[in-house]
């Protein structure tokens, strides 16, 4: 259980340190995808056959946000995500997505994250080349 | 799961397998002390039945993976039998359920296939995909068991470093050493997955797209964007709502168009109607793109449109694209009756007048609110007359507080819903001869097999999500 002394709002959600810090990573997760919806809808005028995937990406970030506690989704709006995903493209995004959830063990993850995150792999290979 | 057993199973090997993966998943969020026990006795059940379905799916390359992960579960069946640790007793229903799918599977493949006729390319490709499944089934369900053992073991730690005496019918030692010859064989599976999950499930047979599926998804979206609109509007939800029929729009052009090409809508009337669905697309656009910038401190969504967002979305998928582009149209022609999926889409046109009209309504809503940084810079950018008063105050600026719609906004929004609704009248209008029209190709209207085979996916080169994806 808990091992720190100063715990977070999260952590003390969660009650595990690991747990926290699974989330924070599926916060992560999310910016990457509403970023990823957001710029395959903008290459969508040009390529019309990618507004699927946008759309499929920001539907995900939905399902993703609901496995999060209600009153901690202010905590969305704090996401920073590294600049260099600036230039990424919506494939590149979603890819990102779902290398971040690698990082940790399933259990520590939001319950149901395991639907989602198959979800995110039949995305990415919807989008590959 | 199966719920009744007395129930006939007419799931297929493809569906028992996917049951499999999924329940494996699904109990590694039970991970209590007690459970321990009754996983480690049904971890057994699952090698035994994954062998023997491993053992009927014909494999030319004679993979061995297999038999030496039945090799190690049969030792430590043997060492269990020999300790009685962990005894006699329930079994985990969430193995109990795997087992009896992988055990139903075997029975399937056993019955069905003659054992000397050769397969087809196809056919090998999706044998792959089974067993790749089947591993990573071995391999969650593995790693399950470890993580149900590690609160027993600290539990049992405690009890001894405390001098307490350890309940009767419990073991330390034993509980150790189960978690590491089971741990032995998650590392087994996890090495026969390297490079295999998930890239090669993308080979696995998939069912053609069943004629009816466009057309549900199309009606139950309509009905849950009526619904979600009725309820206090949101502009998360307005926004998904516009991305949507938008997609919905693109497909319909798109779908006609290769009618068209097939000879199965008439050219001339699919002309007249595509500068109307451009308009439409348009006009859709530019509302979703107004609503991007005013998101605000709402990130969910009304979880039933997101799931009938998803069956749209899918549906469509199914039917125009290949990987991120759209496939031709003879591709699409061969995965089901095109002239009924545009026929199904102009008919959704129709009833695509009224939620413009509803979401007319929903822009107009007074409880309608905006996140305060957006709304401020549309209002700015806006030609409407200045006032002495800040369009939205400071405190909610800095903050980006949820805050009512200012008036120059809110005119705004309606004007694009206005554009909408005449757009989509426009686009009705004009798809009414398609809606009427005969089928005049001589071919029957469902896909052959052959025809299907050629949307699936190929083995792609780019880095592929490794071992553990599911993480």
């Amino acid at each position: 259980m808990g091992t720190t002394s100063h715990k977070t709002g999260a952590e003390l959600m969660t009650g595990t340190t690991a747990q926290a810090a699974a989330q924070d990573t599926w916060r992560e997760v999310i910016a990457l995808l509403v970023q990823a919806a957001d710029v395959g809808y903008r290459d969508a005028e040009a390529n019309p056959a990618l507004h699927s995937a946008a759309l499929g990406a920001r539907l995900m970030a939905a399902s993703a946000v609901e496995l999060l506690p209600p009153e901690l989704d202010h905590l969305l709006d704090d996401v920073v995500l590294e600049p260099r995903t600036e230039s990424m493209s919506m494939a590149e995004l979603i890819a990102a997505a779902e290398a971040a959830t690698r990082r940790h063990p399933i259990e520590e993850l939001p319950i149901g994250a395991s639907r989602v995150i198959v979800d995110i792999c039949d995305l990415v290979r919807e989008t590959r080349q | 799961m199966i719920a009744d057993e007395d129930a006939v199973d007419l799931r297929s090997v493809g569906e028992l397998l996917l049951d499999a993966d999924l329940t494996s998943r699904a109990a590694l969020w039970e991970n209590g002390p007690d459970l321990a026990k009754a996983r480690v006795r049904t971890y057994g059940e699952v090698v035994e039945a994954a062998a023997d379905l491993w053992a009927a799916i014909p494999d030319p390359a004679n993979d061995q993976s297999m038999s030496r992960i039945a090799s190690l579960a049969d030792g430590l069946h043997r060492t269990h039998q020999r300790t009685s640790w962990p005894g006699a007793g329930d079994a985990d229903p969430h193995l109990a359920s795997v087992a009896t799918s992988l055990a139903r599977a075997a029975e399937l493949v056993q019955g069905r296939r003659h054992p000397t006729a050769a397969l087809t390319a196809p056919a090998q490709l999706d044998a792959e995909a089974a067993r790749t499944r089947l591993m990573h089934v071995l391999y969650v369900s593995a790693h399950s068991v470890g993580v149900a053992l590690r609160p027993y073991i600290t539990d049992l730690q405690r009890r001894t470093d405390a001098r307490h005496s350890i309940p009767r019918g419990d073991s330390l030692a034993r509980a150790r050493d189960t978690r590491e010859r089971v741990g032995a064989i998650e590392r087994l599976a996890g090495v026969a997955l390297k490079d295999r999950w998930p890239a090669v499930l993308a080979e696995e047979h998939r069912e053609k797209a069943w004629p009816d599926r466009l057309g549900q998804a199309l009606a139950r979206w309509d009905l849950q964007a009526h619904r979600t609109l009725a309820a206090p509007p949101t502009v998360s939800n307005l926004e998904v709502i516009a991305q949507n029929q938008q997609v919905i729009v693109v497909a319909t052009a798109i779908i006609s168009a290769a009618c068209a090409n097939q000879g199965s809508l008439d050219p001339a009337a699919v002309e007249r109607v595509r500068p109307a669905l451009a308009d439409l697309d348009r006009s859709w656009s530019g509302l979703r793109n107004d609503l991007a910038e005013l998101r605000g401190r709402q990130p969910r969504l009304d979880a039933d449109l997101v799931g009938a967002g998803h069956e749209v979305r899918a549906a469509l998928q199914q039917i125009t694209h290949d990987h991120a582009g759209f496939a031709r149209p003879e591709v699409m022609s061969g995965r089901v009756d095109l002239q009924l999926a545009a026929q199904q889409l102009h008919q959704s046109l129709t009833a695509a007048v009224d939620l413009a009209h509803v979401t007319r309504d929903a822009l107009a809503d007074p409880e309608l609110t905006v996140g305060a940084r957006g709304a401020h810079e549309m209002a700015q950018a806006s030609s409407a007359a200045r006032t002495q008063a800040a369009w939205v105050d400071v405190g909610s600026l800095h903050q980006n507080r949820d805050v009512p719609l200012p008036y120059p906004v809110r005119d705004r929004l309606i004007d694009r819903a206005d554009r909408i609704v005449e757009a989509a009248i426009t686009a009705d209008s004009a798809g009414t001869a398609l809606r009427q029209e005969r089928p005049r190709s001589p071919e029957p209207a469902l896909a052959s097999g052959r025809h299907h085979q050629e949307r699936e996916i190929p083995k792609g080169t780019s880095p592929q999500p490794g071992i553990g994806c599911e993480r």
